[in-house]
């Protein structure tokens, strides 16, 4: 007998947030780098809110957007390297064994990084307030900030996910950490794209997907409710997460028998 | 025609084609019931389908009946006093002939296969339940059946046309070294992989049209322990019992009645992580089990573990077959686990099964025991190859001797020694063994089997050893 919808993905999820939280040395440097990160840059970035044009006077508050995404963006190798050690050890076929959805088995080991990635947004978000940051969009704003950072981890997770399914391994999927890493800083994470000087950066940083989730993230810090930023940001986050899952169970299905 | 008629006509049609379990004596006297799903006999009206409840001398549960091809086959299921074909007890699953009589206490049963019996073992032709058969179910039988079964990776054929037939309740054994294509066809037979091209029936039901049946009925224990190392065993219990579908209810009972078979009780609130080898085995074995399956597959099960835990395990996959009946697919590269634990072996190699049958009948084919010479020198290589084939014929050696096949009924080193004494050939090393699997895959692919030379001969019995220091005289093995 199948397992209704909700019991499969309840305790695929449980499983999820469970070997999630027994692994510290995976959860701490999450936590941890993207913290460092936004000190280490907004240290030394004040004198860049004095020039023209820029959006704030508070660089750690310009920052934290990035941060937020950076935080998020570590869903990727969380996921990937989840559903990579399930391939590797053969518990994914010890679960397409049971009579449950492939969707399901691809999906479910999001959940674990869903919820350290609200947790994580929330830490940012309390250490940028004790630090000086204010939410230009208010309490409103804050709770979407965490919805968006939410859709976000869910869209890195998924492209880890599908990573892990085409690729086999966790050890592989760890090559997302340096990709996302160089996309973030080529994007308009340390500067507003307008205000990029050199033309070959300014192009990149345009046509690079990453500026626009930090600008989703950063309007509801600085600008107020900015539907644009945020419709972009949150529609390349959506896009991104669907046609991740798609992809990642259509390549499952193919390569097992889920007839 | 109304819809009643059309039911019966259809019985009608389809019952004198399957097997038939006529009752000549016993509880059941002049009943006839027809086979086209595994039925168990037995005394007990909770477990067994035709129910002998006023026969002491039956067990339990007893005897297994199932359809296998075109045939029929009985196992005995651990009764106490045994089931009897035609006078002898049964030992292992066994096929039956037409007027065939099989007795079990009072009862006595007379086996009657039509010709026109039904030779797809599919549920198209289910069998009426039979009267009085609580539980009876058109169940297909518990057979694995391989058909020209092909896999290929970037142009290589990693199995190369297998076809096998398994039968209910059989322990197979599938033999082979590394690289030889065992996990693949399992990975086919399990649905974990799509096969290029070829047919395989599980439990009935088609690996490439029917997955979700065939996962149902299966059960599965891959090469390596499929486990989660931060979950413990009460976790992976939980999560498997519910994702097989077992009522909630269910659950914490069969998990604790599985990691009590399995001796994982006492540990199974710890992280499986800090797991041995064998408790990860165990727990893996015993989450196979969850779903009560009906064919158990186990991919070198015992592979790295210690002897005790070996035999540990397969104490419990003997008992599995004895008890619930179910068939297992079990794939080894160890010649002692096929040659213990399987019914029938079937040998791969290179893709190819090279050979199938009993363990007894493979090493009967291949005749006497075997003296293999290893030379002291190598340039008397071909003197000691001359006195050896006055034995018997030479056969291939698997320690990089001269090896020659003795006649059947002669297993005396003695004249060997004596032989090559009076040459003057001085030798090494000297082993006289019985014929083993071994032989047996070395007879057809003219190489031992991978691992199998490494073996220490004097731990399967097989094999009288004598090391000769080099430069003493020969000597006869025992003196």
């Amino acid at each position: 007998m199948s397992p209704s919808l909700g019991v499969q993905v309840g305790r695929l999820a449980r499983r999820s947030i469970t070997r999630t939280l027994r692994q510290p040395t995976i959860i701490v440097p999450n936590f941890v780098f993207p913290l460092f990160m936004l000190a280490v840059v907004s240290a030394g970035g004040d004198q860049v809110t004095d020039v023209k044009g820029f959006p704030t006077d508070s660089y750690i508050t310009f920052v934290l957007g990035a941060t937020l995404v950076q935080g998020s963006a570590g869903a990727a190798t969380m996921a990937g390297n989840a559903l990579g050690s399930d391939i590797s050890t053969g518990f994914l076929s010890r679960l397409t064994l049971t009579p449950i959805r492939a969707s399901t088995v691809v999906i479910a080991p999001l959940a674990g990084v869903a919820l350290l990635g609200v947790a994580q947004a929330v830490v940012f978000l309390l250490v940028g307030l004790a630090a000086g940051v204010s939410v230009e969009a208010g309490v409103a704003g804050a709770l979407a900030l965490l919805a968006v950072v939410l859709l976000m981890v869910l869209a890195f997770g998924a492209i880890g996910l599908l990573a892990a399914v085409l690729t086999g391994s966790a050890e592989q999927v760890q090559a997302l950490v340096a990709l996302v890493l160089a996309l973030l800083f080529m994007s308009s994470m340390l500067m507003p794209r307008n205000l990029i000087e050199q033309d070959w950066f300014r192009t990149i940083a345009t046509y690079n997907p990453m500026s626009y989730l930090v600008e989703a993230t950063r309007s509801l810090l600085i600008t107020g409710w900015d539907v644009e930023a945020l419709a972009v940001g949150c529609g390349l986050a959506a896009a991104a997460m669907i046609l991740a899952l798609a992809a990642a169970v259509a390549s499952l299905n193919r390569s097992i028998l889920k007839a | 025609m109304d819809s009643s008629t059309d039911r019966h006509t259809t019985r009608s049609r389809l019952i004198p084609t399957l097997p038939m379990l006529a009752f000549v004596a016993g509880q059941k006297a002049g009943a006839e019931l027809p086979v086209g799903s595994q039925l168990v006999v037995g005394r007990d009206a909770g477990a067994a389908d035709v129910v002998l409840d006023e026969d002491d001398q039956v067990s339990r549960r007893h005897a297994a009946f199932s359809p296998a091809g075109s045939g029929l086959t009985v196992q005995d299921l651990g009764s106490t006093n045994g089931t009897f074909v035609n006078g002898r007890r049964l030992e292992h699953a066994t096929a039956l002939s037409a007027g065939d009589r099989v007795e079990l206490g009072e009862t006595a049963i007379e086996v009657r296969l039509s010709d026109a019996m039904v030779a797809d073992p599919a549920p198209a032709a289910p069998a009426a339940p039979p009267q009085g058969a609580p539980g009876a179910s058109a169940l297909p039988p518990n057979t694995v059946e391989a058909e020209d079964l092909v896999k290929e990776f970037r142009g290589h054929r990693a199995v190369d046309g297998v076809s096998l037939f398994v039968n209910p309740g059989e322990i197979y054994g599938f033999l082979g070294p590394n690289g030889a294509g065992k996990s693949t066809t399992v990975h086919m037979l399990t649905t974990l992989l799509p096969p290029t091209s070829g047919t395989a029936r599980v439990a009935g039901f088609d690996v490439k049209t029917q997955g979700g049946s065939v996962r149902t009925a299966i059960g599965v224990a891959l090469q390596a322990a499929a486990l989660d190392p931060n979950l413990d065993a009460w976790e992976h219990m939980d999560l498997q019992t519910a994702l097989q579908g077992l009522p909630k209810g269910q659950r914490r009972q069969r998990g604790a009645e599985l990691l009590e078979r399995v001796g994982l009780t006492d540990a199974a609130g710890r992280r499986v992580g800090g797991y041995s080898g064998g408790m990860k085995r165990r727990l893996d074995l015993a989450l196979a089990l969850v779903h009560r399956p009906r064919v158990l597959f186990l991919d070198e099960p015992t592979t790295g573990l210690d002897p005790q835990s070996r035999t540990a395990l397969w104490e419990e996959v003997a008992r599995l077959v004895r008890e619930e009946g179910m068939t297992v697919f079990l794939t080894t590269q160890y010649l002692e686990e096929a040659d213990i634990m399987a019914d029938r072996v079937g040998i791969i190699d290179h893709g190819e099964i090279v050979a199938e049958d009993t363990p007894a009948s493979l090493k009967a084919e291949i005749g006497g025991a075997t003296v293999e010479v290893l030379p002291l020198e190598s340039a008397d290589f071909a003197a000691v190859s001359q006195v050896l084939a006055r034995f018997g014929e030479l056969v291939g050696a698997a320690h990089k001797g001269v090896a020659v096949r003795l006649p059947p009924g002669v297993d005396d080193l003695a004249d060997v020694i004596r032989s090559l004494d009076a040459e003057s050939l001085r030798v090494s090393n000297v082993q006289l063994h019985a014929p083993t699997l071994d032989d047996v895959f070395l007879a057809k692919t003219g190489r031992s089997l991978e691992g199998a030379a490494g073996e220490d001969p004097a731990e399967n019995g097989a094999a009288q050893q004598l090391t000769i220091v080099p430069g003493a005289p020969s000597a006869v093995p025992g003196q």
